[in-house]
């Protein structure tokens, strides 16, 4: 067994939920929790309990009471990770759980990455890795738990979205099998045009849902923050000073170009990527123009804009412009360089957002004497649990595999009309459709098996 | 031994195999079995109907035609048979893919009973033996502590030892038919049925159910008036069934079928009796298909359509018999007249058979291997409509697989398997053995998932070779295959190596075949993209071009035309068989693979799957017990 430290991160996915659970996992596990839990008559000793066990108790922040919970033990090597873990089932709010994560932090558990018990239940042998792409999927998806867990999340209303789509497309399959299998009962003529407008129908509101994607994949994948602000501004700076504090730093990836960097800090347990993106200022440069063109699209794409100021310099046409992008956004407005001589007041900043912005809070920072900085991170958090920064109730995707998933069935609607386009027969309409159909099969949990032959035979009258 | 002086029976004689039952699928396993060598006695109620056609006059049709193709491919007879008495002969969807273009011959019936028969009889080891089959000879097998069993016995006390027993009991086990509030015990056609047998599979724990399936009245022919249908002729040129056939020998004269419609009065008289239906009035307790529905169904269940489609087809060229296609029915007698006699054409007609719904006992066929034999006994294997499904085609494909089945076991040799990838018999057996059937099984185009590979053209290419392994297919034959598939190779890559400039004359050429003329230099692979043309137009753009023959030439249009799809479709094969190729060992103990859901380890521990990818398509199996199987499989396989 790999000797590690103890991990812990919210299991049951950064939305709200009946229930929550926060998992721990590794050799002090049972140990940290034994720090914020208490037995009714506080008496009782996870460490003295035996594995494979629930205890009814309380969590307390030092001596504030978070949450009245379930704790499951279960001692290596008999669980998901063959390391001691610790389950914490309590009540699913956002807000709850993320303090009983946060209470876990401060007593010695890490914010675990990413699939980090995966990975562990594989270093330790629990999975082999090297199998079948079956394991691989178990382990991308986290977990089976995970898995149905996210399956679970799916909303109502997306949930009912994609039943109505596979509906449609299966009605369609249906017809067309039972067109092959009973010729001369069915006729196919003219069903290609019918079908194509059929296509693109679902085509549009498949879009729309890969489309909010971008803005539901907050809850799961954690905030994309913007730093933004003229050259000079203390981008950099209040970069490293975020990624300077002692949070775990994840990962580090370079910008896909050489002027957006994307940098991943997890905020007890919340993901924030930050990217920052070169100044912007008007420029007949070619080479910063593009810096400041991919600038603008990082706006454009970014959850929340934290807009930098220099408060001891003037606010010029480059500071207008870059308000301008920010109308729309929620923003972060950062004046900048308090410590120096002030041109730009709170109040000046404030007017000048009135008639750009909507959603903005300003706060006063210098990064020369470290000060505004936590007032920054909580912000951001409280943006987060508040829900300000998340998805609307509209339909919404948050999950990168139900991403996926949708962006194959788009991808095989697409062979479908190009099939129709190269006037195939119906019989190949068939295969694209089916392949429509499972991807969006996939995303809900449900398998293709016997569903087609029950709708031929529901919908056509067939056979002699 | 204690069974036999129980029994008081008197031996008989003695075989490789007994054959119970000689339909559609007895015939093939019997055939299966001599030719391979194997002393065999097929038994059947009545010699007089081996290969009966009790229902539809047709061999073939959608998906079914697929499955006649590949037993051919394999071996079986069927194909040769419908070959020398079919007198029409269609090819289904020609307007659609290659994939799903099907044949479907009409029948002459009594010939092709006749001409099965003589086949039978001059086979080499096979007997023919009318009996009644009412119980088995059985042993405990020491070695895997299963009932062995080792020979039947007949009502008249008959005792057959043998060394497996193929059980191919088709609609006649606890038969009764329906028409109406009318009950008769029989088998199809007043035969006999065979009423033993039941309890004897059923003492042995095997479990049964009951099916229904029905069948249309017979008009006399004379009494219809075929100006008031449309005529539906064959095809100009007939496509035989047999990849071994001539061409040549099937361009015959053919007969016509004729298409008419029910209406409104048909619908009402229906309607108006639904009281006197068996099955609406609750006296039918067998399932019965939903593909195959009878009109009162029809008419339920799809009120809103206004008309169905009746086709009125010959039953053989020596008799004035019509079938009456869509309109089966377990009404009474005089309902069923007064209801077909609403249908145009229909007026006057004389009914010789009147329409009945029949009921029989068969067995679930999750009790079976997909190598068709059951998995609690030694020695027992099933095929056809005793394994609950409907058709000549599947049962004749089922009696083939269990033949070789049972001969590869005598033999020692490794057991013949066709997996979903393969062949629509795969995908037959598959699904019979796996999923859970409620009701008759009946092959579809759409229970395939890989029907572009599975195409009725290349049967040949797909399963001569499982055939050759048996010792169906015989080498210079399975050559002939194999030089076919390097003939279509060579021939792809010439094409694609042959370049066609965009000069004038071969613009000139492309625009007088209707195609668009070149943009830049192609060749001629490319162009037999298009889909305006076809191998033989391109000659002209093609002057190193050898003779090749029409069935090489089909292969490489094909696997030209549609390699985009191909090539998905092969894609999607291989993902399947990645975990269609993980075998599981059968002394696998399921309670031992911890973190298997309660349901799933219910389900592997009664279907036995033999592989992971059929473990993958029980339901109640998930995706995650799937991987929490390969991980102990793994281990399993490490120790």
């Amino acid at each position: 067994m790999m000797k590690t430290d103890t991990i812990a991160a919210i299991a049951t996915g950064m939305a709200n939920s009946g229930i929550g659970i926060i998992r721990l996992s590794g050799p002090d596990s049972i140990e940290i929790a034994d720090r914020i839990y208490r037995s009714k008559n506080n008496k009782k000793k996870l460490m003295d309990q035996k594995s494979h066990t629930v205890h009814y108790g309380f969590i307390y922040d030092e001596e504030m009471l978070l949450d009245e919970v379930m704790v499951v033990l279960m001692k290596a090597p008999n669980s998901f990770t063959a390391e001691d873990t610790v389950e914490i089932n309590c009540h699913g709010g956002m807000l709850v759980m993320k303090k009983i994560l946060e209470a876990a932090l401060k007593n010695g558990a890490r914010a675990a990455e990413p699939g980090e018990f995966s990975k562990r239940a594989f270093l330790n042998g629990r999975i082999d890795l090297t199998k079948a792409e079956a394991v691989m999927d178990l382990i991308s998806s986290e977990n089976d738990y995970a898995m149905q867990a996210s399956l679970h999340q799916l909303k109502g209303t997306i949930y009912e979205k994609i039943v109505d789509l596979r509906k449609k497309i299966i009605y369609e399959i249906a017809f067309i099998e039972s067109a092959l299998d009973d010729p001369e009962h069915i006729s196919t003529e003219g069903y290609a045009e019918k079908l194509s407008l059929v296509v693109d129908g679902l085509l549009k509101e498949l879009f729309l849902l890969i489309r909010s994607f971008d803005n539901g994949k907050i809850v799961k994948e954690g905030i994309h923050a913007v730093i933004v602000g003229k050259p000079n501004a203390g981008k950099s700076s209040l970069l490293n000073k975020l990624l300077g504090e002692e949070k775990a730093i994840v990962t580090e990836i370079e910008g896909t170009t050489r002027d957006v960097l994307e940098q991943y800090i997890n905020l007890d347990g919340i993901g924030i990527h930050l990217m920052d993106t070169a100044g912007i200022r008007s420029t007949e440069d070619v080479v910063e123009k593009i810096g400041v063109d991919k600038a603008k699209e990082q706006i454009l794409n970014g959850d929340v804009i934290i807009y930098m100021v220099d408060s001891s310099g003037d606010f010029d046409e480059n500071d207008k412009n870059i308000l301008k992008l920010l109308s729309g956004k929620k923003s972060i407005i950062l004046l900048n360089k308090s410590d120096l001589n002030t041109v730009i007041t709170y109040e000046d900043m404030k007017k000048m957002c009135e008639d750009f912005i909507d959603e903005y809070q300003i706060i006063q920072t210098s990064m020369t004497e470290d000060t505004g900085i936590s007032e920054l991170e909580e912000a951001l958090k409280e943006m987060f649990i508040t829900g300000k920064i998340s998805m609307n109730e509209e339909l919404t995707i948050t999950n990168v595999r139900h991403k996926e998933a949708l962006c194959l069935a788009e991808e095989s609607l697409k062979l479908v009309l190009k099939s129709i386009e190269d006037e195939m027969p119906e019989d190949f309409y068939s295969i694209d459709l089916m392949s429509a159909y499972q991807a969006l099969g996939n995303m809900i949990g449900e398998e293709v098996g016997e569903d087609l032959v029950n709708e031929i035979f529901s919908k056509f009258c067939m056979g002699k | 031994m204690d069974q036999l002086e129980k029994n008081k029976g008197y031996i008989i004689d003695q075989a490789d195999v007994c054959v119970v039952g000689a339909g559609h699928a007895g015939c093939e396993a019997a055939l299966a079995c001599a030719r391979l060598g194997l002393n065999t006695i097929i038994f059947t109620v009545s010699v007089d109907s081996i290969a009966l056609m009790p229902c539809n006059p047709n061999i073939g049709g959608t998906s079914k035609g697929h499955l006649v193709r590949e037993l051919d491919a394999l071996g079986g007879q069927m194909a040769k048979t419908i070959d020398k008495t079919f007198i029409q002969s269609k090819m289904l969807n020609k307007s659609k893919g290659p994939a799903v273009h099907s044949l479907r011959a009409q029948a002459d019936k009594s010939e092709y009973s006749r001409e099965m028969r003589k086949t039978l009889e001059a086979q080499e080891n096979l007997t023919i033996k009318q009996a009644e089959v009412c119980d088995f000879i059985t042993e405990t097998d020491e070695s895997t502590d299963k009932v062995r069993i080792t020979g039947v016995k007949t009502f008249t006390g008959g005792i057959y030892k043998c060394k497996a027993v193929i059980l191919c009991t088709g609609t006649y086990l606890r038969a009764r038919c329906l028409c109406g509030e009318t009950i008769t015990y029989t088998g199809p056609n007043g035969l006999q049925a065979a009423n033993h047998l039941s309890d004897a599979l059923k003492n042995l724990g095997i479990e049964m159910r009951r099916f229904k399936t029905g069948t249309p009245a017979r008009m006399d022919g004379r009494t219809l008036d075929y100006s008031k249908m449309q005529e539906q002729k064959g095809d100009e040129k007939v496509v035989p069934f047999s990849f071994s056939t001539n061409p040549e020998d099937v361009q015959i004269d053919q007969v016509s079928c004729y298409l008419t419609y029910t209406n409104e009065k048909t619908h009402e008289i229906i309607r108006n009796n639904l009281d006197r239906s068996p099955i609406y009035a609750g006296i039918i307790e067998g399932t019965g298909p939903r593909y195959c529905p009878s009109i009162e169904d029809k008419v339920v269940k799809f009120a809103d359509k206004d008309r169905h489609q009746i086709f009125i087809e010959p039953e053989g060229l020596h008799t004035n018999e019509m079938y009456v296609g869509g309109m089966s029915s377990s009404l009474p007698e005089d309902v069923q007249l007064a209801m077909y006699r609403t249908v145009p054409g229909l007026e006057n007609c004389k009914i010789v058979r009147n329409a009945y719904a029949i009921e029989y006992d068969c067995i679930n066929p999750n009790q079976l291997y997909p190598t068709l034999a059951f998995k609690n006994f030694s020695g027992l294997y099933a095929a056809g409509q005793f394994n609950g499904s409907s058709g000549y085609e599947e049962a004749a494909a089922q009696g083939l697989i269990a033949g070789i089945n049972a001969a590869m076991e005598i033999k020692g040799k490794d057991p013949v398997i066709i997996n979903r990838s393969e062949g629509y018999i795969g995908v037959l057996i598959d699904d019979l053995v796996t999923k859970e059937n409620f009701e008759p099984y009946r092959m579809m185009t759409s229970r395939s998932e890989y029907r572009l590979l599975l195409r009725q053209d290349n049967a040949d290419l797909r399963l001569s070779k499982k055939g050759f392994y048996a010792g169906l297919i015989s080498k210079s034959w399975y050559d002939g295959v194999l030089a076919k598939e390097n003939g279509t190779r060579r021939e792809i890559e010439r094409l694609k190596n042959v370049s066609v400039g965009a000069s004038k004359k071969n613009q000139e050429f492309l625009e007088s075949c209707g195609s668009t003329p070149l943009k830049t230099g192609t060749n001629l692979a490319e162009l037999l993209c298009r889909p305006e043309l076809d191998y033989k137009m391109l000659a002209e753009l093609d002057p190193d071009r050898k003779w090749i023959p029409d069935d090489v030439i089909e292969q490489v249009e094909i696997e030209i035309k549609y390699e985009g799809y191909i090539k998905r479709q092969l894609h999607q094969v291989e993902q399947f068989k990645k975990i269609e190729n993980k075998k599981i060992p059968p002394e696998i103990d399921y309670d031992d693979v911890n973190s298997l859901r309660l349901e799933a380890r219910a389900k592997l521990k009664e279907f036995k799957p033999i592989s992971v990818g059929q473990a993958s398509r029980i339901s109640g199996v998930s995706p995650a017990d799937i991987s929490v199987l390969l991980i102990y499989l793994e281990q399993y396989y490490k120790k």
